[in-house]
């Protein structure tokens, strides 16, 4: 053993730089001459070096995206807009900074995929909503009087009550949702009720959907007795949907005239941004299927077992060995998740087994396909998340659930999680993201609404309240004659109506009433409707537009109610 | 409209997030997920457990808002905080049983030493040091470490950090960074040495 010698103490501060000027000359030199630092300082040197080879990692995937979430579940505060108080600053910093406004990704993102496969149902950007997307980032409330007044007549249309047997919110305004709060007062933070709350909380509770199983089962027998005579009377007089038999009935036989030879329905033909043609085949299949099925067409007898068992035929034959029913290619989410709708309903009232193990199979790539927020985009596991697309995902999951199907309790507890992320105070449902409501938020909310109600068994009856408001400040339906029709939103319309007739109460009458009035008068006398009915029709044509219809006409009496 | 926080400064980001803006701590996350990810990686060698303490630190930032001071570095603010989270860790493992020293080495009994790894007759240290096994044998070495010499080496070889940073973070004098850092480094120079012989 060697005796060091005392400057050796200041051989690692030297290395690390941490020696200033004058020292550090001085210290050189002597490590020049002293052997014993000399030594020293060669060993320490290599450590550094081993040192600054040690690997280090990344991030997982995913990771700063879970902070967001346990963020949020800690501070839901932070779920409203910005703060008042704030304001200053962020002005300030807007003339610092240069800005990239949400809704010019979003028209960008939404032109290029438009391009490429405009979804079947997809909404694309329209320019009076942009508009409307930047004064909705800003977090506007609607003042006193100003409140959107429409009816499907054009008069005003009041909020609708809570329905008997919901909760009564405690305090002044509890009958009826206000959206609109008193002049000049600071807006009120609103925090929406949050199931994750308790930061410390991370594990998913299941109970209550386990608890519901044995109610799920009666549920069951709805889709069993399915297109049965005194079924169908009874919920179209109990729903208001008496008269609209023969309408439905002329429908189905106009989709019946248009099926291809080979089962499928089809649309216009579209061109990708790769230039190759295609079409909304699988979507518009599922769609047709299901107007069929809900008036207990099951393909095993009756008018259109032929109809319905091609069809059927055709989804199974197109469903991948993932599970994916359709082309894997382009944004294909909406069709599968259309497509497995139809042949889940079709197994549930048939228990067919080669059905119903392509509806398992279905169901299983739809929860192989949510992304780890709990939501889905247009392709698998896809990060860009979107109500709209999500909201198909979420009623086949319901459904599963319904049929039996527990493997996808989980995923409906993330997907009902990450909704309430996307929703705003007055109930509103972003599409990507919270408050971006690139086509309107009306759309978006009935999804949202609708998803609200499939994704758990305690919806929240204060924020339906408050979507049910949002839902009827416009009707989906403002044009009767064709010079209107691209004011129509038949996506609106279906999804409104789904939401709406779980809803219940006196919001349904004064929702689905001049709804189906409507339907019902522009109905052309081959039982379809016009093709450019809807604002999105060139992108499913006729078969579109009229199986939205048709669907939404029979809503009363294809699913029951939840709570009931 | 939506801010590009990207360009923004830490203390920027800081009052918007008091501001109540998301955007503005996901980029805090963005921004240093990494760093703070690889300060626990390195104390703990377990990934999974350093993003589950980086996340903790993330959540704790806002709730300690109240003590950071605009002119700070957040860095230093960020590590006080992780190296907080740390010893809070270590102490609630050794009260669970887990028999943990925060001046004792952790993670590894006696029998496994840097000298075990390596076999009599093996290449020298410099060649050691250059192959991928060497990752493991430094990790233990640096897991021989205190705890605070750890931390000290951690925050200056690891995160590049200054010991003026290092010592408001462990509230050291500069001082005893500087001595902490040199024994360090003595020790595992130590170790090294050994295998020569």
């Amino acid at each position: 053993m060697t005796l060091k010698c005392e400057k050796s103490r200041e051989i690692t501060a030297y290395l690390k730089g941490e020696v200033p000027g004058e020292e550090r000359e001085a210290l050189r030199a002597h490590f020049e001459q002293c052997s014993s630092c000399g030594l020293e300082l060669s060993r320490f040197d290599k450590v550094l070096a081993a040192l600054g080879k040690l690997e280090g990692v990344d991030p997982s995937p995913g990771f700063k995206w879970r902070v967001r979430e346990a963020f949020l579940r800690a501070h839901p505060e932070f779920l409203e807009a910005p703060r008042r108080e704030s304001l200053s600053f962020w002005q300030g910093l807007r003339q610092q900074f240069s800005y990239v406004p949400a809704w010019a990704i979003s028209v960008a993102a939404h032109v290029v995929l438009l391009a490429i496969a405009a979804i079947l149902l997809f909404t694309p950007k329209s320019p009076e909503d942009e508009a409307e997307d930047v004064a909705l980032q800003a977090h506007p409330r609607r003042a006193p009087g100003s409140a959107p007044s429409f009816d499907p007549d054009g008069r005003a249309a009041p909020m609708p009550p809570r329905p008997a047997g919901h909760l009564a919110p405690a305090g002044p305004g509890a009958e009826e949702y206000t959206p609109s709060r008193p002049s000049g007062a600071e807006p009120a933070i609103r925090t929406m009720p949050h199931p994750l709350r308790n930061p410390n909380e991370h594990k998913i509770d299941t109970r209550q959907w386990r608890e519901r199983i044995p109610k799920d089962r009666r549920l069951l027998a709805f889709f069993e007795a399915r297109g049965s005579g005194p079924q169908q009377r009874a919920m179209r007089e109990a729903y208001g949907a008496q008269g609209t038999e023969k309408a439905v009935r002329a429908a189905l036989d106009w989709l019946a005239r248009r099926q291809e030879s080979d089962g499928r329905w089809t649309g216009p033909t579209l061109r990708s941004e790769q230039g190759s043609s295609f079409s909304y085949s699988v979507g518009l299949t599922g769609l047709s299927l299901m107007a069929f099925l809900a008036e207990g067409h099951t393909g095993r007898d009756g008018d259109f077992a032929a109809v319905v068992r091609k069809g059927l035929d055709f989804l199974v034959s197109e469903q991948r060995v993932s599970g994916l029913i359709g082309p894997d290619q382009g944004n294909y989410a909406y069709n599968h998740a259309i497509a497995a709708l139809a042949l889940l309903e079709a197994a549930m009232m048939t228990r067919d087994e080669t059905l119903a193990t392509a509806a398992a199979a279905a169901v299983n790539f739809t929860v192989s396909a949510q992304n780890e927020s709990g939501g889905w985009g247009y392709t698998a596991r896809s990060a860009d998340t979107d109500t709209s697309v999500a909201g198909w995902q979420i009623l086949l999951l319901r459904l599963a659930k319904l049929g039996g199907n527990q493997g996808v309790i989980t995923s409906l507890v993330q997907a009902h999680n990450r909704l309430l992320l996307l929703t705003d105070a007055d109930g509103k449902v972003g599409y990507r993201i919270r408050l971006q409501y690139p086509n309107g938020y009306l759309a978006l909310t009935a999804v949202g609404m609708c998803s609200h109600q499939m994704s758990t068994h305690t919806p929240d009856p204060e924020l339906l309240a408050r979507q049910a408001g949002v839902l009827m400040e416009r009707s989906p339906l403002l044009g009767t004659v064709p010079a209107d029709f691209p004011m129509n939103d038949l996506y609106f319309a279906y999804f409104g109506t789904l939401a709406m007739h779980q809803y219940g109460g006196e919001a349904w009458t004064k929702w689905y009433s001049p709804l189906r009035d409507k339907l019902l008068k522009t109905q052309a006398a081959d039982g379809s409707w016009p093709e450019s009915f809807d604002r999105w029709w060139v992108h499913g044509g006729q078969v579109y537009t009229t199986a939205l219809s048709v669907l939404t006409l029979q809503t009363p009496v294809r699913y029951p109610r939840l709570a009931e | 409209m939506q801010t590009d926080w990207s360009r923004a400064g830490d203390a920027e980001l800081i009052a918007a997030v008091k501001g109540g803006a998301l955007a503005a701590f996901t980029q805090l996350v963005d921004r240093h997920q990494r760093s703070l990810i690889n300060f626990f990686y390195h104390l703990s060698w377990d990934r999974a457990a350093s993003e589950d303490c980086a996340q903790e630190v993330f959540l704790r930032i806002y709730s300690h808002l109240g003590t950071y001071e605009p002119q700070a570095k957040f860095t230093t603010f960020l590590y006080k905080i992780a190296r907080n989270l740390w010893i809070d860790r270590m102490r609630s493992a050794s009260t669970h049983g887990k028999a943990v020293s925060l001046e004792s080495p952790v993670g590894f009994g006696e029998e496994r030493t840097l000298r075990d790894r390596v076999s009599a007759g093996a290449p020298t240290p410099v060649e050691i040091l250059t192959r991928q096994e060497t990752q493991d044998s430094l990790k233990r070495a640096i897991e021989q470490l205190p705890e605070e010499q750890r931390s000290v080496l951690i925050l200056s070889e690891i995160q590049g950090l200054k010991y003026q940073e290092i010592g408001a973070i462990l509230d050291i004098p500069v001082g005893t960074v500087k001595s902490r850092m040199h024994t360090a480094m003595e020790r595992l120079k130590d170790m090294l040495a050994d295998l020569e012989t």
